[in-house]
């Protein structure tokens, strides 16, 4: 069954979908950059007729690596486009790079790395990459993973429009929520 | 939010350019680059020129900005200015190459360039450490 992250209007969706499974959303918390109000997570096999014309992005794995936290936790979701044209081994080496961050960042749990599989019905076609992980409390996101040296000396080039090494297109969208329990599994 | 560990973060740009094409280019660079990176918070400390080769010349810069969190900020300003952009997108159909890097300071102490003294490597030893599961 498929892993779905979206991107919503606070109103657009009003109730959990039929077909649906390990759904779970919440507002998008300040600091948060290009949401629409909430993000969303559920695994389906097809988008929902109900979710039609929203920006549903169906994930292929990746990577992804387990840490078990219990209860309450921030979830981040990264939505970015990788330029049309950028080199397959180029691509290769920003997903290695992306993958090694929770090896030196240790405030993240739970992560997964995933390409956007657009040849879903009605899954978006906006993003190609989607980078999400868990952290105990903001801090962990807002402190020593933005402060990490891998981060901003390294990582940082594949975003950055001035540095010619940039592969990722002005305006990926940068989701924060609390969610209830574990989403990455 | 946490305390920036950080005071100063260092960017060295290196272009590569024609010789005969610098100092045109470092007039447009002047007019139309360097005001808007110093109201970002970019500061620049130092800058070189260097034969590249017998016809081309390599300009070096090197810019502060005061810690990670302000380096962010400028870095998102810089991507909302589509000035920025344009400016990068002209120097790339001029220059042979071009690189950014963005520098962490490492602080010189006492006795640190010592030959007896083993090397810190804060980062490379934390990078080895399996910390957990890939699946």
């Amino acid at each position: 069954m498929t892993r779905w992250v979206m991107r919503t209007a606070p109103d657009e969706v009003t109730a959990q979908p039929t077909g649906v499974r390990e759904w779970s959303g919440g507002a998008d918390l300040q600091g948060s950059l290009r949401g629409l109000g909430m993000n969303w997570d559920f695994r389906a096999e097809a988008l929902p007729s109900a979710l039609a014309g929203t920006d549903a992005v169906a994930l292929q794995p990746i990577s992804s690596g387990h840490r078990p936290l219990a209860g309450k936790r921030v979830k981040r979701t990264l939505m970015l486009r990788v330029r049309p044209g950028t080199p397959e081994d180029v691509v290769a080496r920003f997903e290695a790079e992306l993958a090694a961050m929770p090896e030196l960042i240790h405030t993240i749990h739970s992560w997964a790395l995933g390409g956007a599989d657009p040849t879903i019905p009605g899954a978006s076609t906006a993003w190609t990459h989607v980078f999400e992980q868990e952290f105990t409390d903001l801090d962990g996101l807002t402190g020593e993973y933005l402060l990490h040296p891998y981060h901003w000396t390294r990582v940082d080039r594949w975003f950055d429009g001035e540095n010619p090494a940039s592969i990722v297109e002005p305006g990926p969208a940068h989701l924060i929520r609390w969610a209830q329990g574990a989403v990455l599994r | 939010m946490t305390a920036d560990p950080v005071q100063r973060v260092h960017i060295r740009d290196h272009v590569v350019l024609p010789g005969a094409a610098v100092d045109e280019w470092l007039t447009g660079w002047r007019t139309d680059y360097l005001p808007a990176a110093r109201e970002r918070g970019l500061r620049l400390t130092q800058w070189w020129r260097s034969y590249a080769g017998p016809d081309t010349v390599a300009v070096d810069m090197l810019w502060e900005i005061e810690g990670i969190y302000t380096f962010y900020r400028a870095r998102t300003m810089a991507g909302a200015d589509a000035s920025v952009a344009r400016f990068w997108a002209r120097t790339d159909e001029l220059a042979v190459h071009r690189d950014r890097r963005v520098l962490e300071p490492y602080p010189l102490e006492p006795g640190m360039l010592e030959p007896d003294r083993p090397a810190s490597a804060d980062h490379a030893s934390s990078a080895a450490e399996p910390q957990r599961r890939k699946s």
